[in-house]
Parts: structure tokens; sequence; C-alpha cells
């Protein structure tokens, strides 16, 4: 018999436990945080809530931030970690903009062709050099984090509200990268072009003023 | 797993437990003189959190009795923030998380000499960021136990974490994601502290 079968502290399944109960304390702060009396009037859970939701309320976002991720993974490391790590940073250039009130022309515009774009690519399988494929989620970026940035002011608490839409829109670049490991199984690369087709779709779709919906 | 942050998490757990039951953080009264309303004011302050997250991901898989170390350097920086917090620029919170974030990003392995430094950064961030509005002995004793508390829990859950042979393969990238959203947060609302809104 080994050691750690001998010592069941070592065991995997004591170890797994032991690993439960820190988490559980992280529960319970989740829960606590839902309170947030701390600051504003009941504003930092709400400002949180209104920023989290933000990229997930709009198809526009939402389909890109999953584009980021999934390009990411189908190209590999670095990029893989490069582009999900680019985006907010440069999302909170726009986000700076928008606050600030610095005009940024077209950048509805820029969002549904951030969709086709990133689509597309995935489509074609592009394997586009890291510093074109950083310079292309830069640049969405950018219109990303205007759009977000131009509602954080009106907000009853901007630093809950900046917390939770930077975290929704990495969930979603994780989201995407869970996506893109389907490229290991069988008929995965197909299914990931098939997808990026969609995702392009959907973008002329947005771009084209979103037709059929009133 | 040790059982020291297996005692510290439970510790942690019931800090949070005993806030959860109602408003402390300014009282139906007014402001109360309470040791909870340093925590409240801590676990609520996104860029607080971000401080102390920032350090686990920058000192990731640090050993005690080091993590101790600058788990009670952090506690007593965050202390000292609160004590001076009139003194100090709105900037110097978003600032420390900046650079915590970016340590991150980098995927930095510090000494132990610069990741004590990291530690009191990352104190003084937080307790700046927690923004208590009286500094006597309740709130200073509160903020120091809550951030030695938290930040200790937070090294112990990342070295068992490091130890995880299923994450190996995502943990750096993890690391690096999670560091530019910190980065992220800190950027923007140091723009806003810039910019004179009230973050």
């Amino acid at each position: 018999m080994n050691h750690l079968a001998k010592n069941p502290a070592h065991s995997p399944l004591h170890q797994s436990a032991g690993l439960r109960k820190p988490h559980a304390a992280a529960l319970l702060l989740l829960l606590c945080s839902a309170a947030a009396q701390a600051h504003t009037e009941g504003g930092v859970a709400g400002g949180f809530l209104s920023g989290f939701m933000h990229p997930l309320a709009g198809i526009d976002h939402l389909l890109a931030m999953v584009a980021v991720g999934i390009w990411g993974a189908t190209l590999g490391r670095p990029l893989v970690w490069a582009l999900p790590v680019a985006f907010p940073l440069l999302m909170v250039v726009g986000g700076i903009m928008g606050i600030s009130g610095v005009p940024l022309p077209y950048v509805e515009t820029g969002i549904a062709a951030s969709v086709v774009v990133l689509g597309l690519a995935i489509a074609a399988a592009w394997r586009a050099p890291v510093a074109v494929a950083l310079a292309i989620v830069a640049v969405f970026g950018v219109f990303h984090g205007f759009a977000h940035g131009t509602e954080l002011p009106e907000t009853a608490s901007p630093a809950a509200y900046a917390a939770g839409f930077v975290i929704s829109t990495g969930l979603l670049h994780l989201a995407g990268i869970a996506v893109g490991l389907l490229k290991a199984v069988p008929r995965g690369a197909q299914l990931l072009r098939t997808s990026g087709a969609l995702i392009a779709a959907a973008g002329a779709w947005i771009l084209a003023g979103m037709p059929g919906v009133a | 797993m040790w059982p020291k942050p297996r005692l510290a998490a439970s510790a942690l757990a019931a800090l949070a437990l005993g806030g959860c039951g109602s408003a402390w953080a300014h009282g139906i009264a007014g402001a109360t003189a309470s040791i909870w309303t340093a925590p409240h004011h801590l676990l609520t302050s996104p860029l607080s959190l971000a401080a102390l997250i920032g350090l686990a991901l920058v000192l990731f898989g640090i050993r005690e009795p080091a993590s101790f170390i600058a788990a009670a350097l952090a506690g007593a920086a965050a202390t000292l923030a609160t004590a001076l917090l009139p003194q100090l620029p709105g900037v110097l919170a978003p600032a420390g998380v900046v650079v915590i974030g970016l340590a991150a990003v980098a995927a930095w392995k510090p000494s132990t000499g610069f990741a004590f430094v990291l530690a009191v950064l990352a104190g003084l961030a937080a307790g700046s960021a927690a923004e208590l509005e009286q500094a006597r002995w309740q709130e200073l004793a509160g903020i120091g136990i809550t951030v030695l508390v938290a930040a200790f829990w937070l090294l112990a859950s990342a070295e068992n974490l490091s130890h995880s042979a299923r994450l190996q393969p995502v943990l750096p990238l993890a690391r690096r994601v999670l560091g530019s959203w910190i980065t992220a947060i800190g950027l923007l609302l140091g723009a806003l502290a810039v910019l004179g809104r009230h973050a």
C-alpha cells in the first residue's frame, strides 16, 4: 500500500473535500455581497448587475465576445490568452473615451462589423498573424468599450458597474474558449467554422438594422 | 489540505455570515462603531476585492509562512491606508490595482521580497478603496483583520489550486486572463478618479 493510501488525509477524496470548504466560504461571501449595503443606497449590487448584464443583453456584444474566445482558441497559443487579455484592456480605452465624452463615430456600425469580421475569421479558419489578430481585437474592443462607457456615469455605482461589465465580458470570452475546444473532437473544426458562419450572418443582420425585428 | 487554510476559511465564512444579517455599514441610526463596518466596506468594494484577488494571482502558489507574512503585511498596510485616508490621493487604489493586475498578466513570479512589496501595495489599495469614513479603533482593527484573513485565505486557496494536476494546463492562462480583468477594472476606476467622478 502506498503512502497516499495509508494516510487518509492525503487521499484524493479527502483533498477534494478539503478544497470544497474554501469554496463554501467563497459562496458565503457572494451571498454577503448580495446585500451590498456598504456604499451607495443599495447601488453596489444594482450597479454590478447592471454592468454585468450590459454585454449579455445586447446580442451584438454577446456574439462578438464569444467570437473572440472561439477565434483565440482556434488560433492556439499565445492568442488563446492574448486575445481575451487584449480585449478588456483596449475596451477600457473605449470606456474612458465614452465616460469623458470624446466623440467616436459609427460606434454601433463598428460593433456590428466586429461580429461580422470575427465570425468570418472563424468561418474561414483564418490563421491571422499575432499582431494582426491583436490589432483587430483591439480596434473592436474600443468600440465595445465606448458603448459600455457611455452608460457608466448614469449608474448608481460606477465602480460596481465597471467591475460587472469587465467580468461579464471576460466570462463570455472564456465561454468562447470553451466552445473553441471543440476543435479537438472529430468534426469539431467543421462545427466551429459553421458557428463562425452563423455569427457572421447574425452580424450582417445586425449591420443591416435587424430587418424583421420591430 | 493544511488545517491552517481550513481554519482561515472557516473564520472568513463566520465573518461573512456575521455580516449578512443586517446593514451595519452605516447603521440604522447613523454610523455605528462596529468592527463589522470594515468588512462590509471591504467586501462590497470592487476595487478592494480586485486588489486582494490580484495579489493572489501574482503570488500564485506562495507557501507558508511567506503567504501568512504577505497577508499580515497587506492587513497592516490596509490599516495604515484607512488611518491616513484623507491624505492619500484618490488614484492610489486604482494605480495599485493596475500594477498588481499587470504583474499577473505578465505572469511575473516575484521573489519573496517583491512579493511582500506587492502585498503592501495590495493592502494600501484595498484599504483606501474601502473608503471608511472614520478611523476609530473598531474600523482600523476590522479592516486589518479582514484584509489579513481574506488575503491569507485567497493565497492558501491559490496554493491549493496550484497543486491540482487537472488544472495545470489552464492555470497559467486563467492567471493572465483574470489579471487583465483586474487591470481593466483598475484602469477604468483610475480614469473615473482622475475625471472626478465617485468610483
